[in-house]
């Protein structure tokens, strides 16, 4: 026998030993220890202690341990009153009062958009053969535009009658649609009226630079602007210019300025400059800022000046 | 444990019933001081107060069952342990020996309390010299009264680590006391 059969023989016998491990715990007894449901009588061997030491840690409370419940209530109610009072302060508004503020909320979004629908042209066919009945009901014979997004189909390029009003000749008039003497709406344009209107009675040959040099007019859209006829009073002049009244583009800057008077109320800024463009003798417009500028510039300088 | 009447008392108290509150707050205090004097002996009172006090402020929107509401408090408590641990990591403080009495003279039977108060401190100072995690995992088993599914959500830890956490902290204590079992005697004595 050598000294690994000796030592197998006492592995053998150490194996035979059922406890071993005197402080062997299996996991239900450790279970009932930590629930407080084993005695220390019932405790395995060398936990009977730990049970005591346990069913300690859950003893009844000691005065000591209760001294600060005033404290802890006294604590509860001042939380209590402060929570009462935010309570009481943020009131929530009432649902009468909301259900208000939604109805207000929508109305303003709804009338809004109707008009922004209005004004661009955006609005339904039944919608404005709604409007165009109540109009007409009302004795008004206005007729609501129906402006289409694209281009239209030009006809009659570079014939000075049937130019539209825009002077940069993107725009072309339709068959049947008023010739420039017809732009006696353009004072209606906000873009003419707004630049024009601001030196109205002022100085007017300022406002109509002033207009063209913001190149608006270039900016025109690519169709024609639709003749929208207005209502007129009694004492209003009529919209349509005579061309015979029309002095010559090249009188001068007096005499442009008291065409612009005469020509402003019935045929508006855009259309005198292209009624001037249309005249025999001009120079094409290339469409050129630099072009159209000097062109302008001459204008209100004279021939006399050049 | 309060029991089935638990949902009652516990919206009374919500609504600032002292009654209520008051039975809350006796089931609970004594468990969250004896837990503190395990995890942060030095300043259980002061824990414990703190922990009433975070409890007070959000005990209106807390709802579940009872077992629930006391791992909810003690969440609380640990996160409050936790916090003055980093706090007296980062300024350790040195405590000044207490020359004040022990504890104040109960009403009824004086003596019988100082010897059950005094046994139940001792128990709760030999939990303390345990490893952190395996004196805590005791304590909240044990004191707290949680079960290991809680006690593992609350220590972030998986439920067999807790249970091999909770086996080794008992199985060390049975070793310190089997070693010196007098000590132990002296100290509840």
């Amino acid at each position: 026998m050598d000294a690994d059969d000796a030592w197998s023989v006492e592995l053998r016998r150490l194996l035979a030993i059922p406890d071993l491990d005197p402080l062997a715990l299996d996991e239900v007894s450790a279970e009932r220890l930590l629930a407080g449901d084993l005695d220390p009588d019932q405790a395995p061997p060398g936990y009977a202690e730990v049970a005591a030491l346990l069913a300690a840690t859950v003893a009844a409370p000691s005065p000591a341990e209760l001294a600060g419940q005033q404290a802890a209530l006294a604590q509860l109610q001042a939380v209590v009153r402060a929570h009462r009072a935010r309570t009481r302060g943020s009131g929530k508004p009432s649902r009468r009062r909301r259900v208000g503020l939604v109805v207000a909320v929508a109305a303003a979004a709804l009338s809004t958009g109707g008009i922004a629908a209005a004004a661009t042209g955006h609005l339904p066919h039944p919608i404005r053969d709604a409007a165009r009945s109540i109009f007409a009901a009302q004795g008004d014979t206005t007729p609501i535009p129906l402006i289409k997004p694209g281009r239209q189909p030009a006809t009659g390029v570079g014939d000075p009658d049937t130019t539209g009003a825009s002077t940069d000749r993107q725009g072309q008039r339709l068959p049947g649609e008023p010739g420039p003497t017809a732009m006696t709406n353009v004072p209606n344009n906000p873009q003419c009226r707004a630049k024009a209107g601001k030196g109205t009675g002022k100085n007017p040959d300022a406002a109509d630079h002033a207009f063209r040099r913001s190149g608006r007019h270039r900016r025109q859209p690519r169709h024609p602007l639709p003749a929208i006829p207005t209502r007129r009073h009694r004492d209003q002049r009529p919209r349509e210019a005579d061309p015979a009244q029309q002095p010559p583009p090249w009188a001068g800057q007096q005499a442009a300025s008291q065409h612009r008077q005469q020509a402003r109320p019935g045929t508006g800024c855009t259309a005198s400059v292209q009624q001037w463009q249309s005249q025999p003798g001009r120079p094409p417009d290339t469409g050129h800022t630099d072009d159209r500028h000097r062109r302008v510039e001459g204008v209100r300088e004279g021939p006399g000046r050049r | 444990m309060i029991g089935p009447g638990f949902p009652v008392v516990l919206r009374a108290a919500a609504s600032g019933d002292e009654d209520a509150f008051g039975r809350l707050w006796y089931d609970l205090q004594p468990r969250l001081l004896r837990y503190f004097r395990v995890v942060a002996p030095q300043a259980a009172e002061d824990l414990a107060s703190e922990t009433w006090l975070a409890v007070i402020g959000a005990i209106g929107r807390f709802q579940g069952s009872e077992p629930a509401f006391w791992a909810w408090v003690f969440t609380m408590a640990r996160h409050k342990a936790l916090d003055w641990r980093r706090l007296t990591g980062r300024r350790p403080t040195q405590d000044l020996p207490f020359t004040g009495p022990a504890e104040p003279l109960a009403p009824d039977d004086p003596a019988a309390a100082a010897v059950e108060g005094a046994s139940t401190r001792a128990a709760l100072a030999l939990i303390a010299t345990l490893p952190t995690d395996q004196a805590e995992a005791i304590a909240l088993r044990v004191i707290a009264g949680l079960e290991v599914s809680r006690v593992a959500k609350l220590m972030g830890k998986r439920p067999g680590t807790v249970r091999v956490l909770t086996h080794r902290g008992l199985r060390r204590l049975a070793e310190q006391l089997g070693a010196d079992s007098s000590a132990y005697a002296r100290r509840v004595m």
